[in-house]
């Protein structure tokens, strides 16, 4: 018996007396996995008679048959379910979409009464329009009429998070004002006849032009 | 030089040329919707939202039927008829819209004072040749707007306003449209109707006594006032020809629920501010597809006779 043979016997012992060092675990696993080593078959007996022997001072029951064969090819055996990486990926970017537009209504729904108008992109994701007829128009520069000048004082307030208005006015009041006067202008609209239908296109519901007309 | 010389003069006929035909095609556009009868099937997309509607447009002796019926989403049909001829003001008749705009003109002339003309091209819309153009606003008090014109027809099969950088905000299009045909003899319903508005002479808009808009950008003349007994809100409307907004005026009741504030969605912007006087105050709010800095400036313009502050 080699010094290494000598050494492996004790790990193989102390791995069954549950003191085995990772040195130890390592270096029996290493000789087993050598399937067919005269080391491996050896020691596999040796593990075996252990097993036995702790058994029987356990008082529990000793069976001869050895099933680690038969366990091991039905472990080869047995088909593996791949998952496609794709379905992966889309499952967990599945998840990452939802959290994100869940995230993005949430914005929304606070940017539609909180930010300035210029703030709020509407024009994202929408239709493409088929030509290149609308590339490189520019309007005119936003800018102020002659003898005008937006002061301070003067300037429109809007609700934010932290003004003070927030707490004075319900929100409540404040949407259904909004929905009322943009169903009311929509029903005004369509006096303008170059526009043709589209005015009444903007409307949103059956009830908010019935209660005012 | 030649050459350079030969390119000014060619060039030059041509683009009056265009932009001619580009005010002949509005111009049939208008007309065909007061003169045609059709109906179809339309799209109307904004701020993500795709809307599907049937409309009926019939035009008949004593006046006009429109019909909406929306196809997705809640149910709803709007029908609507217009006694009488065009409800915008025309000068001969009422001088008060003087003092609102320096253009005292039809619809058309305004459209033509406000927007530059430009035919881009040809296209196909609902399975029909059309001819699509571009209505470019001369200041920045307005939009955009890029339409397609039916060539057979000179109905607008599609309408897409944008933003002042060029990016579609709305967007209304045709997607089967049938003109004339059986449309033009069928009996138009009168008790599915929503509203009925009436143009002759004694409902002229007038501008409302104790309320003055101060300014509205160059072209917009009032359409229409309107005066709310319970609520006590004063609704003044106008129209440059193709754009419009709605001025309203809350009574200070409905005022104290109503908070200031900015907000747009597609190409519709809506402004609100507050006016005060030594009592009261009162709210404004400005509504249309207009950009939000015209809308804002008028709402701060809005004063009443008995000289109203503005509220700091």
């Amino acid at each position: 018996m080699s010094q290494y043979d000598e050494y492996l016997g004790e790990s193989l012992s102390a791995l069954m007396d549950g003191e085995a060092s990772d040195l130890d675990t390592r270096r029996v696993l290493k000789a087993l996995a050598l399937e067919d080593s005269q080391n491996a078959m050896l020691m596999r007996d040796k593990w075996r008679r252990y097993q036995s022997v702790s058994s029987v001072m356990k008082g529990d029951v000793v069976s001869k048959v050895d099933y680690s064969a038969d366990i091991t090819r039905a472990i080869a055996e047995e088909a593996v379910f791949k998952v496609n990486p794709l379905v992966k990926i889309l499952s967990s970017s599945g998840r990452l979409a939802i959290a994100a537009s869940v995230a993005l209504v949430a914005v929304l729904g606070v940017q539609q009464f909180n930010l300035p108008a210029e703030s709020t992109d509407q024009a994202a994701g929408f239709a493409y329009i088929d030509e290149t007829s609308v590339e490189g128009l520019v309007g005119p520069a936003n800018q102020l009429p002659a003898g005008w000048a937006m002061s301070e004082e003067l300037q429109v307030r809007t609700v934010s998070a932290d003004s003070v208005e927030k707490d004075i006015y319900s929100e409540e009041d404040a949407r259904a004002y909004l929905a009322y006067v943009l169903a009311k202008h929509a029903s005004k609209a369509p006096y303008v006849r170059s526009q043709g239908m589209l005015p009444y296109a903007r409307m949103e519901t059956r009830t908010t032009i019935t209660d005012q007309e | 030089m030649a050459v350079f010389m030969t390119a000014i003069f060619v060039s030059v006929p041509v683009l009056a040329q265009q932009s001619k035909e580009a005010y002949e095609l509005v111009e049939g556009m208008i007309d065909a919707s007061k003169t045609l009868n059709y109906s179809g099937l339309v799209t109307y997309e904004k701020a993500g939202r795709l809307k599907t509607s049937k409309i009926l447009h019939l035009n008949r002796e004593d006046g006009t039927f429109q019909q909406l019926t929306h196809l997705d989403g809640p149910a709803g049909q709007f029908s609507w008829r217009r006694t009488s001829g065009d409800c915008e003001l025309d000068t001969t008749q009422d001088k008060k819209a003087d003092l609102l705009s320096t253009l005292t003109s039809s619809g058309f002339e305004r459209l033509k004072a406000s927007y530059t003309l430009e035919i881009r091209g040809q296209s196909r819309v609902a399975g029909r040749e059309a001819t699509t153009l571009l209505l470019k606003p001369k200041d920045s008090f307005r939009l955009p707007y890029f339409v397609a014109i039916d060539n057979q027809s000179n109905l607008m099969l599609m309408s897409v306003i944008l933003s002042l950088a060029g990016k579609p905000l709305e967007r209304f299009q045709f997607v089967e449209i049938e003109v004339g045909g059986d449309l033009d003899s069928m009996t138009v319903g009168d008790a599915e109707l929503n509203a009925e508005v009436s143009c002759d002479a004694g409902s002229k808009p007038q501008p409302l006594g104790d309320w003055t808009v101060g300014w509205v950008p160059p072209g917009f003349l009032l359409t229409d006032s309107e005066k709310e007994p319970i609520i006590g809100e004063s609704i003044l409307s106008f129209s440059d020809g193709l754009s419009a907004f709605t001025v309203f005026i809350e009574s200070v009741r409905m005022s104290k629920k109503i908070p200031p504030f900015t907000f747009s969605q597609g190409a519709t912007a809506a402004v609100s501010a507050k006016l005060k006087n030594e009592e009261d105050e009162f709210t404004v709010s400005v509504v249309g597809e207009i950009p939000a800095d015209a809308a804002k400036k008028i709402a701060q313009s809005v004063s009443h006779t008995s000289k109203l502050r503005k509220l700091p």
